[in-house]
């Protein structure tokens, strides 16, 4: 379980993210909406290590800063073939070629697995990303808008595999979405952000189906679930 | 001006041995020191991009003022360091190539570390953050930032050898531009021009050109057919 | 383009390069020897060194200025030889005292000896009438001589470092003379010409093993404070064996009137009364030093530049090589004192091209 407590953080004068309290109950799948600006990759960020509030405490619970995984909003593709960025992560494991060629599959990107890293379109490189993720366990996987540059075909694949994946291992899984639809097929529950605050959170369906805070409302209002 | 290259063109086929000990030296001189330059500037270039410590900010400040160094105070420098007189004179770097090269390459290493770094500071900070989320450590960080750097090699790699190949100030205080042992083409551009024969010190210019133009035709097409 | 054009081409510039690295001095020395060799002297209109040097055409017709006044003794200017002393009370550059300075006594010697002896006052003396028809230099009556035995070169002491002045250097009579030295007894001679001052002080620093000057009141100094020793075989520290003359250049239609004048001290009275332009080198070299003296006393014209601050509108102060200065009188048409190799080379080279 891992849990805030008190956590701001500003960017000059403004505040952007305050969560006076957040639990992330283990193996739990939780999607953050919210509009641009909202805080959700500035809390990723937190939670992920790349970013130190400016108040507030994270106790996580036994998870070890190795066992934290995070996919940046642009995930960087490295320029090596695609199969080589995969296996990044496995340092000089003993299985690690087959491992990652198995997460590429599951993405469905094992046809481009000697393909160079940096002349990979936009969704191809995200989905090269959440292999290099899904290539090994984690105890919390952070992702930030993971299929923001996908089609729907590798919208798909990606999802699914991500499930998957959860599923397994067995993760906590943190993921920004900016589909409330997304929200709903892979998380268990959302917490929905305005303005760097949570407006409210709860199981997924209920807070996307019938939303009580009125930013999350006014959010949603945008869309058909 | 058609004086100057007809001049240029004949001194190109005259077969003259001083001229062609002229342009040896200089190939010698500029190839290894932009070469060097490379080997040093590149990795602390990267250095400067990724590494994350209290003064880099300041150490990038003073890198980009030793690449607006007077050639000829460099030249100075090293003058008096490798003098009959001065604390390196045990290393008799003074009147030959390699104390030319040395002069150059303390020159250079500055601006091919700058150059990659202002290449790399677009691309550094999504390059760490996904490092960090791989959890890859500091080191592979490093190593990939600096593969990444292939792309800006060739350019930075260029843009070292004109400087090189321009440079004047320092290779004739370091060289002396003794005849058949340190002169290169511009210190030898200077002394016909200094003697009054400026036919002959803009057909040697000419000349020079066209070896640089050689030199950024053959580093092109090493690039490949990469976009 | 394929890998293979790529090689070719990669393949040409290290041809280049090496192909640098075969060719020898051995092209320039022999055709200097044939003209050394020559004994009647053949007024010629192409030259005929190496076509490096000299591949233009006699400009003399272009050039608006010529020798106005000449073969005054006070244009005088003497050549001295000073060996380096390897005792010399060398200073590094915090002023503290450096022993170990390498100085190659006996190569400097060596070509002491040589430019003392018969065969290198032959061969000055012949300097410059093939290319130019006029002597360019003169062996002083009362040269010291040397008939000592030359030892070959060795390993140990083959290098060595002459400081000369950029005067001497451009007459061209260092690669006319040494090659001949070099070929006979083996040894490498690396000329570095600068400004006097600055040929001076790089025997200061122990850059040099002896050093080819011409001015009295920068050499003295030298010798005094220890730089110079005298040589088994000689009486002094300054071998003053040669000279040549300055030259008063000027516009040909010569306003001032200078080659009327009685004396050389008159031609620059003229050129000051009248205001005419002139050039001065600005650079305290030996002819910058020679030229202030020649100046009417009242004028108070020295080598500092704040001497002349009154006379800017006429007398130009330039801090410049010899050829420079040259053709910033040719285009001002100012009259300017020069020495006289200098001058024969810039005008058969022609300045720029029209």
């Amino acid at each position: 379980m891992i849990e805030l407590r008190g956590v701001k953080k500003y960017y000059g004068e403004r505040l952007a993210l305050d969560v006076p309290a957040l639990t992330l109950e283990t193996g739990g799948r939780y999607a953050l909406i919210g509009p641009n600006g909202s805080g959700k990759t500035t809390l990723l960020r937190i939670l992920a290590g790349t970013l130190k509030p400016d108040t507030g405490t994270i106790a996580f619970g036994g998870v070890k800063k190795s066992e934290i995984g995070y996919m940046p909003q642009k995930p960087y593709a490295f320029d090596l073939s695609v199969l080589k960025n995969v296996m990044l992560p496995l340092r000089s494991e003993p299985d690690a070629k087959r491992k990652a060629l198995l997460a590429l599959e599951r993405v469905g990107l094992s046809h481009l697995k000697s393909a160079r890293g940096s002349r990979l379109s936009g969704g191809e490189a995200q989905r090269m990303a959440l292999a290099r993720l899904i290539v090994k366990p984690h105890a919390l996987l952070l992702l930030d808008e993971p299929t923001a540059s996908a089609d729907i075909s590798a919208n798909d694949s990606m999802e699914r595999a991500l499930l998957d994946y959860a599923k397994e291992t067995g993760c906590t899984l943190v993921f920004s979405s900016h589909a409330p639809s997304q929200a709903l097929r892979l998380g268990t529950r959302v917490v929905a952000l305005a303005d760097g605050r949570i407006g409210e959170t709860g199981p997924a369906a209920d807070v996307l189906k019938a939303p009580q805070a009125g930013s999350t409302k006014a959010f949603l209002a945008h869309w058909r679930i | 001006m058609g004086g100057a290259f007809q001049k240029a063109f004949d001194l190109l086929f005259s077969g003259d041995g001083q001229l062609w000990n002229i342009v040896s030296v200089t190939m010698q001189m500029t190839l290894t020191s932009s070469v060097v330059a490379l080997l040093l500037g590149v990795p602390l270039g990267v250095f400067y991009a990724t590494a994350r410590f209290p003064g880099r900010k300041a150490l990038i400040v003073l890198n980009r003022t030793l690449m607006g160094v007077p050639p000829v105070v460099c030249g100075l420098l090293c003058y008096m360091l490798f003098s009959g007189v001065g604390p390196l004179r045990q290393l008799k770097l003074l009147f030959t190539v390699p104390g030319m090269i040395v002069a150059q390459v303390i020159l250079l290493t500055p601006i091919a570390a700058g150059n990659m770094e202002t290449y790399l500071s677009g691309i550094v900070g999504e390059i760490q953050e996904t490092a960090r989320g791989l959890r890859l450590s500091r080191g592979r960080g490093f190593l990939l930032t600096l593969n990444e750097s292939k792309y800006a090699l060739v350019s930075t790699y260029l843009f070292g050898y004109g400087r090189a190949m321009a440079e004047v100030g320092a290779v004739s205080m370091v060289g002396g531009a003794i005849a058949y042992k340190t002169n290169v083409m511009t210190t030898a551009i200077m002394m016909y021009t200094n003697m009054g024969d400026f036919t002959l010190g803009l057909a040697l210019g000419i000349l020079l050109l066209c070896i640089s133009l050689l030199v950024n035709i053959t580093a092109h097409l090493l690039q490949g057919r990469r976009t | 383009m394929s890998k293979k054009a790529l090689l070719i081409l990669l393949a040409l510039m290290l041809a280049l390069s090496v192909f640098g690295c075969s060719q020898t001095e051995e092209t320039t020395a022999t055709e200097e020897e044939t003209a050394a060799a020559t004994d009647e002297p053949v007024v010629i209109e192409a030259p005929e060194a190496t076509p490096f040097e000299t591949m233009s055409p006699n400009y003399a017709d272009k050039l608006g200025i010529t020798i106005l006044y000449e073969q005054d003794d006070a244009m005088i200017n003497n050549y001295s030889l000073l060996a380096v002393n390897e005792d010399a009370p060398f200073e590094d550059l915090d002023g503290n005292a450096v022993a170990d300075v390498e100085i190659n006594t006996v190569g400097a010697k060596a070509l002491i000896d040589w430019m003392l002896g018969d065969e290198a006052t032959e061969l000055i003396g012949n300097y410059g009438f093939e290319q130019y028809g006029e002597y360019l230099f003169y062996n002083k009556e009362d040269r010291p001589v040397s008939t000592a035995e030359i030892p070959q070169a060795t390993d140990e002491t083959k290098t060595i470092r002459l400081s000369t002045t950029t005067s001497v250097n451009d007459s061209g009579l260092m690669s006319y003379l040494l090659p001949v030295f070099e070929d006979e007894y083996g040894y490498d001679v690396e000329v570095l010409s600068a400004g006097t001052g600055k040929a001076i002080a790089a025997a200061k620093m122990g850059n040099a093993d002896l050093i080819l000057v011409h001015s009295k009141t920068q050499e003295e100094p030298f010798v005094e404070a220890g730089f110079s020793k005298v040589l088994d075989g000689y009486d002094s520290e300054r071998l003053t064996f040669m000279y040549n003359y300055f030259v008063l250049v000027g516009p040909k239609d010569d306003p001032a009137q200078c080659a009327e004048a009685s004396d050389v001290k008159d031609a620059f009275k003229r050129i000051a009364d009248g205001k005419y332009p002139f050039v001065s080198r600005g650079d305290l070299s030996g002819t910058h030093t020679k030229e202030v003296s020649l100046w009417p006393e009242e004028l108070g014209i020295t080598t500092d530049a704040d001497s002349v601050a009154d006379y800017t509108e006429w007398y130009l102060y330039s801090n410049a090589g010899m050829g420079v200065c040259l053709t910033m009188a040719n285009e001002m048409d100012a009259y300017i004192l020069s020495d006289k190799a200098t001058f024969l080379t810039f005008r058969a080279n022609g300045g720029i091209d029209g």
